[in-house]
């Protein structure tokens, strides 16, 4: 099957004064639904159209199942794309934006109708087969975009924010059709989001982009629980990570008001944050490192509440079923195991 | 708010009528008897209606084929024109936009020259081509002259489309001229039909060079017959057939419009892409 591999690549726009990607390297394993997270700009769909050949890059290589890819034409390298603009063909009707993929690859008109039925079943658009792109709402053409990659059954499937026109419910079912569908398949699946939910809920396997460079790449509650960056521990967690400006001296670090102090295995001296997820501080004193502080601010979010905290000149949030009320004191709690140390410079985990 | 609906209605119909007179006045003239023509005081509407200069105009005077004549190498230059306009859009389209109005430019350099400087070298290569009175000669300057501009139109077009629908297609497994022919001739059908009705038009009533390259009254276009249009006389100049040609001349483009004017207005470019 096809193992994906970028070694250095490098590509600039506009005369080189936009970097895209900056000498990335990364090794997709073979049939992994790898989902590919970052903010807007940082290059996902430039990674993809390099994937695809549609993008030659400045420098380095793509490995498609361990050959050079760099001058196979697309339409040989055996990958579907899914377009963030879908790039529907409006002229033609739903059933031949389909089916035209395999027309051109002259398979049998019955064997078509089949493969075509089959797909639109599984994305529920069988009834809009002879409507034209421009009848379908958002959601639909995104599902025939979808079915029109997925008809074709490639080794290789890139998907550029294919849900991202989905309301809630739609896209939570397609969610998880999609997942078992891609898992029968066996393809490999790059699939490009900014939501970082779906990017943990779907994926084998995660890499988290910033810059055009990759930040972390890997099992994804893996990344979650050991984030190898600042970037990656802020940007991953259903909720933004706690952040505390401070300095590490002697394996001690010292917020900078000096509210939060707690020891550590880390011999280092220097500026760092120091970052806790709100869902590991308990309200009392559970947990190791005891605080003191002020409500702040009370957030319901059904069956919970997201509660601000103000500790010394530091705000940190947590989680709390019964919240108390604003203005009031608070004790809370944290397990120092639980706490990541970044370099403040490099922003690297110490 | 009525009195601005009235002055509106107002000046577009006074636009109207002054666009409009002169071919009124060509209509009426054509279909007056030859002895109306020339009576005072003028009538405004002829008195008599007469198809005989009508008929004339092809008994008397091969007027029919000077309108076949004009359709050949009108109809051809246009296809030609058109045809090779799109080719060069769509490699203009792949490149970057810079380096395409750079090429472009060049192209419109070439249209600034008035097609009457060009007379004398074109009828000297079109001699020595051994050309002349042949239908070639005109199609190719007609392409020739036509190309700048209908690249212009047609690269604007094809810009207009989304780069990811060639890329689509390009997975898809269309070939680059499957691309071209299957995707963006077809939605850019409106630019194509405005560009091809120009561009025949502009064929249709160009009158110096088919003068000087087609010499022989057997391949007269329609304007230099109707220039050419003589009576019995050097004294008598036939105004009644002249006008019965030049009324008629219109028909062919009126019609050729009417056959475009389904793809001109139909829109289908829209919804190819989100939002
Ligand atoms: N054709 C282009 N010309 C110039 N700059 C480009 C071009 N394509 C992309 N870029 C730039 O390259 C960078 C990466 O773009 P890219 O489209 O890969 O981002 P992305 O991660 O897909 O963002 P989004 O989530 O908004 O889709 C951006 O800064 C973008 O402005
Ligand atoms: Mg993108």
């Amino acid at each position: 099957m096809a193992e994906i591999e970028l070694k250095r690549i490098s590509k600039g726009f506009l005369g080189g004064t936009v970097a895209a990607l900056r000498e990335m390297d990364l090794k997709i394993p073979d049939g992994a639904f790898t989902a590919v997270l970052g903010p807007s700009g940082c290059g996902k769909t430039t990674l993809l159209r390099i994937i695809a050949g549609l993008e030659q890059p400045d420098a380095g290589e793509v490995l498609i199942g361990g050959r050079v890819a760099n001058h196979v034409p697309p339409p040989e390298r055996n990958v579907a794309m899914v377009f963030q603009n879908y790039a529907l063909y409006p002229h033609k009707r739903v059933f031949e934006n389909i089916a035209i993929g395999l027309r051109l690859r002259r398979y049998p008109k019955e064997e078509i109708r089949a493969k075509v039925n089959e797909v639109s079943r599984i994305l529920r658009i069988e009834d809009l087969m002879e409507r034209y792109p421009k009848q379908l709402s958002g959601g639909q053409q995104q599902r025939v975009a979808l079915a029109r990659a997925l008809v074709r059954k490639p080794e290789v499937f890139l998907l550029d924010e294919p849900l991202s026109n989905l309301d809630a419910q739609v896209r939570d079912s397609t969610r998880t059709e999609l997942r078992k569908l891609f898992r029968e398949l066996n393809a490999t699946v790059l699939y490009v989001t900014h939501d970082q939910t779906e990017a943990m809920m779907m994926s084998d396997f995660l890499v988290v982009m910033d810059a055009g460079a990759i930040r972390q790449a890997g099992d994804p509650i893996h990344i979650y629980k050991e984030p190898g960056h600042r970037f990656v521990a802020e940007f991953i967690g259903t909720h933004r990570i706690n952040t505390v400006a401070g300095r590490l001296e002697n394996g001690r670090f010292k917020s900078t008001d000096g509210a939060i102090v707690l020891d550590t295995m880390i011999r280092k001296t220097g500026d760092v944050l120091m970052e806790i997820r709100p869902e590991h501080i308990a309200h009392g004193s559970r947990e190791d490192i005891t605080l003191e502080g002020e409500t702040l601010l009370v957030e319901p979010m059904g069956p919970t509440n997201l509660v601000s905290v103000r500790v010394g000149e530091n705000e940190l949030k947590m989680f709390l079923s019964s919240p108390p009320r604003v203005g009031e004191p608070m004790r809370l709690s944290f397990s120092s195991r639980k706490a990541y140390f970044f370099e403040a410079q490099s922003g690297l985990r110490l | 708010m009525k009195v601005k609906k009235i002055l509106f209605y107002l000046l577009i119909g006074s636009i109207f009528l002054y666009c409009l007179f002169p071919f009124a006045w060509t209509l009426q003239t054509a279909l007056k008897p030859a002895e109306e023509v020339f009576r005072l005081p003028v009538s405004y509407f002829p008195e008599t209606v007469s198809l005989q200069n009508l008929g004339d105009v092809f008994t008397r005077r091969p007027f029919g084929r000077y309108v076949l004549n004009s359709l050949i190498a009108g109809g051809a230059a246009t296809v030609l024109t058109v045809w090779a306009a799109s080719i060069l859009a769509f490699r203009l389209r792949a490149m970057d936009l810079r380096r395409a109005m750079r090429i472009q430019r060049w192209f419109l350099a070439g249209a600034i020259l008035p097609p009457a400087l060009l007379v004398i070298p074109v009828f000297i290569v079109m001699k020595q081509l051994a050309l002349v009175n042949n239908y070639l000669s005109l199609i190719l300057s007609y392409t020739a002259l036509n190309l700048p501009f209908a690249l212009w139109m047609l690269h604007a077009a094809f810009r207009k489309l989304p780069r990811e629908l060639d890329e689509a297609a390009v997975l898809d497994g269309f070939s680059s001229s499957a691309i071209l022919y299957r995707i963006i001739l077809p939605l850019s059908r409106p630019s194509l039909a405005v560009t091809a009705v120009l561009v025949f038009i502009f064929c249709w009533n160009e009158f110096i060079l088919s003068l000087t390259l087609m010499p022989s009254q057997a391949m007269y276009t329609v304007p230099v017959g109707i220039a050419l249009l003589s009576g019995a006389s050097v004294y008598e100049i036939p105004w009644g057939e002249i006008n019965a040609a030049v009324a008629l001349t219109t028909i062919p483009i009126i019609l050729v419009i009417a056959a475009l004017q389904r793809w001109i207005i139909e829109g289908l470019t829209s919804g190819a892409v989100k939002g």
